[in-house]
């Protein structure tokens, strides 16, 4: 009878199946999903001032939004139109007590009438969540101006300032920066040549046989 | 409104995050099956492991570097996906956006990350190549890295308390499937192969040792998968019954469905085809059925791409 080398392997399935460590790994992991935990959504909008509906007697100066989770103020935008068109914001920034609360000081000229805002805020995990929602600044609401008071009678005017916010907190500094773009498409280029070459541009080799580990 | 029609529930959002896991699997898997069942299969089962190592290792090692070329064109589409998820296509691929997008937020250091020991792995590789053992190294390092990427950039970092533990279980989670999927395709496409094709000894012999080097491998990296999978399920669904009342439950519940077809070929080949190696005849039944293994996990790392754009229950 001829003996293979393979019938020394321990091909067999395991005499003594260590089952009690399986039961008791087994039993903590249900354990652990029966234990209640406060899981999370995506980021949603909390509360916001000035309100969704909110009927305003006096002129705001700037938006503030919480959210239900961190926001990443990098990407998240917001945007205020007006009667008029586009209302100018400051760059946006985040609340130094919660990094939740995002806020948006205005600076464009107010006139009474409805406002809508349209937001949209990232979360750490990079899921985008959107949402608009609209205002009302009575006719002589405080901090108005007179001019501006009467502005709301005229026809609006098409020349209104665009929101610095229109692409996030982006600055002109960050414009020099498409070296960037350049520079991931040139490694990510650098990658597949590399791969390409060692794949497909060299003469196979004879492989040695025998080596250790 | 902002909306850009496009989104990280997108088909083609979940399609780049799905052909990135293949990449990470590969990758992951090259390591494992170098480090960890090449290793058991020279110590423990002389001397038909010693007779394939140094073959295997190599041509491991190239098929690390497409594993590799696959991440980076992932990589570049994830980063275009995402861009167009938050700015729109108008603004996708301004300048502006994309440093926006990689300096400010921690999606982008997760993504940064990723090409960087991306950059390290294939360095590895190529070095692994030409039979280097700090290559080896290097990309075991690049891989450990590029497994802890997916939760920088998931629901782990966004996870509000257990932060940094839920993003060190989301990396043995992604270690867990890589080293036990991942091995198993260097298992099929390289091992199998490589023991058939020798011609100073007996295959059917190398198969059997390769099969029980990979066997306890896979049986450790499955268990890496389920506890820490059973962790993620607990920190985002909060109570039993989301599972089935929530969105994210219920893709989670067909994720472990599917699942659960990859742990039954699994174990008809360990309990079924394993017994029976011993000639080449066993080993092609085996190579079928692990093939057939492998195929329906893409699937589960397809439902995964959806899952973890998917919002957890409040």
């Amino acid at each position: 009878m001829v003996h293979h080398s393979w019938d020394r392997l321990p091909l067999r399935w395991p005499r003594r199946v260590p089952l009690r460590p399986a039961v008791l790994f087994a039993s903590l992991l249900a354990l652990v999903l029966l234990l209640p935990n406060p899981a999370f959504a995506h980021g949603a909008l909390k509360s916001a001032t000035p309100g969704e509906g909110d009927t305003l007697s006096v002129a705001p100066g700037e938006l503030r939004l919480t959210f239900t989770e961190a926001v990443e103020l990098a990407v998240s935008r917001l945007d205020l139109t007006g009667p008029n068109g586009p209302v100018a914001l400051a760059a946006l920034a985040l609340d130094p007590d919660s990094a939740t609360v995002l806020v948006g000081a205005i600076e464009g000229r107010l006139v009474p009438g409805t406002y809508t805002v349209n937001w949209q805020a990232v979360g750490a995990d990079g899921h985008p969540v959107r949402g608009q929602y609209s205002f009302i600044i009575e006719s002589g609401a405080r901090g108005l101006t007179m001019a501006e008071n009467s502005a709301a009678t005229q026809a609006p005017t098409p020349a209104a300032p665009t929101n610095t916010n229109a692409v996030g907190t982006v600055t002109p500094e960050s414009t020099g920066s498409s070296t960037l773009a350049w520079l991931i498409a040139a490694v990510v280029l650098g990658i597949i040549g590399v791969v390409g070459f060692q794949l497909f541009g060299r003469r196979p080799q004879p492989e040695d046989a025998g080596e250790d580990v | 409104m902002f909306d850009p029609g496009f989104s990280a529930e997108s088909p083609l959002y979940a399609a780049v995050r799905w052909l990135t896991f293949m990449g990470l699997v590969g990758v992951i898997g090259v390591v494992a099956f170098r480090l960890v069942v090449l290793w058991m299969m020279c110590h423990k089962w002389e001397p038909a492991g010693r007779a394939i190592v140094a073959p295997a290792a190599a041509r491991a090692a190239r098929f690390g570097l497409g594993a590799v070329a696959v991440l980076a064109v992932a990589l570049v589409l994830r980063l275009y996906a995402q861009s167009y998820a938050i700015f729109g296509g108008s603004h996708a691929l301004d300048s502006e956006s994309i440093s926006a997008l990689l300096s400010g937020t921690t999606w982008g250091w997760g993504w940064l990350l990723q090409g960087a020991a991306a950059l390290v792995a294939l360095a590895g590789f190529v070095m692994a190549e030409k039979d280097s053992r700090m290559g080896w190294t290097l990309a075991t390092l690049g891989v450990i890295a590029l497994a802890f990427t997916p939760g920088l950039s998931g629901h782990a970092v966004a996870t509000p308390e257990l932060t940094a533990l839920a993003v060190l279980t989301d990396g043995l989670h992604v270690l867990g499937a890589g080293g036990w999927l991942g091995s198993l395709l260097l298992v099929v496409v390289v091992g199998i192969p490589v023991a058939l094709g020798r011609t100073d000894g007996d295959r059917g012999a190398t198969v059997g040792a390769l099969i029980n080097a990979f066997s306890p491998t896979a049986l450790f990296f499955a268990g890496v998968v389920v506890s820490t999978g059973v962790f993620a399920a607990w920190l985002h669904l909060g109570t039993v019954p989301a599972l089935w009342e929530s969105a994210y439950g219920r893709t989670l519940l067909l994720k472990l469905a599917v699942l659960s077809i990859v742990f039954g070929t699994g174990a008809y080949n360990w309990l079924k085809v394993k017994p029976s190696l011993g000639d080449e005849a066993a080993a092609g039944r085996l190579r079928r059925s692990a093939t057939l293994e492998l195929g329906v996990g893409v699937v589960v790392l397809a439902i995964t791409a959806v899952l973890v754009a998917t919002s957890p229950p409040e």
